[in-house]
């Protein structure tokens, strides 16, 4: 099977059936999905979120994550920084165009609801059926050299990556961030060789 | 500004900064819901590449 087919058909195995625990947007609209089991963080994550919650505190700001969210991670999380929509039977509910709070009021809604079915279109387009009636429609719109953004979706695993890149080809890493390759005729991955560190464009 | 040029902003500091996808990531839980200047921001971003420098 060839990377490309792979990493869809784990993409696809790693959201179908996943319920979604929590969501929220970020800065830009961006929204992020955490979906399946309930992971529980290793020691070095725990430390380093006890510290930037200590931070947190004494500047005076306010908790904006569940307490859960402080000691699990997703099975999956769908981190997506490119043009979405989210749809109902009714028609839109809202996109990333939208006022925040909409933005993050219709993200949230997906909040207990699994996903039903996956469709993965040419060039990485993404569709996410949830029970419920919601419809997420994520389309990589960040193309080129001269992309606003250096990347378009990301579905994070404890133990892997699937970025999908402004070139809209799928690259797969390893925690330690080294790109990942299919072995022939197998069904998994090796490390190929690490990443370039990232530079100023 | 318009939610592109939030995320330009924040593509901009993350090569500024020199963080990886994983802290990108990290960083863009951190600055959900904060309203935070791009100065803000930024200084986020530095503390997040101190605090997981093993998800480089």
């Amino acid at each position: 099977m060839q990377a490309e087919q792979l990493a869809e058909a784990e993409i696809k195995s790693s959201l179908l059936g996943r319920k979604c625990w929590y969501a929220y947007t970020s800065v830009g609209n961006t929204p992020k999905l955490v979906l399946g089991r309930k992971v529980p963080r290793d020691a070095e994550d725990l430390a380093a979120r006890a510290k930037s919650a200590a931070r947190r505190e004494a500047r005076g700001r306010v908790r904006h994550h569940p307490e859960i969210w402080d000691n699990y991670q997703g099975e999956s999380e769908l981190l997506v920084w490119c043009s979405w929509r989210l749809d109902d039977a009714k028609g839109p509910v809202t996109s990333w165009d939208d006022e925040p709070q909409r933005c993050e009021d219709g993200i949230r809604g997906l909040i207990g609801h699994g996903i039903r079915d996956v469709e993965i279109g040419a060039g990485w387009n993404l569709r996410l059926d949830f029970a419920g009636g919601l419809v997420l429609s994520v389309l990589p719109d960040h193309v080129g050299p001269s992309a606003s953004f250096d990347g378009n979706w990301e579905l994070w695993k404890p133990l892997q990556a699937y970025l999908i890149g402004t070139d809209l080809r799928c690259e797969v890493i390893d925690r330690q961030n080294r790109v990942l390759a299919p072995i022939a005729r197998q069904d998994r991955w090796v490390v190929r060789r690490p990443r370039a560190e990232r530079t100023s464009r | 500004m318009s939610p592109k040029k939030d995320i330009k902003a924040i593509d901009s500091i993350v090569n500024k900064v020199g963080l990886s996808e994983a802290q990108r990531d990290i960083l863009h839980e951190l600055i959900h819901g904060e309203n935070m200047t791009y100065r803000e921001i930024e200084q986020c971003a530095r503390e997040v590449k101190q605090d997981y420098p093993n998800k480089k």
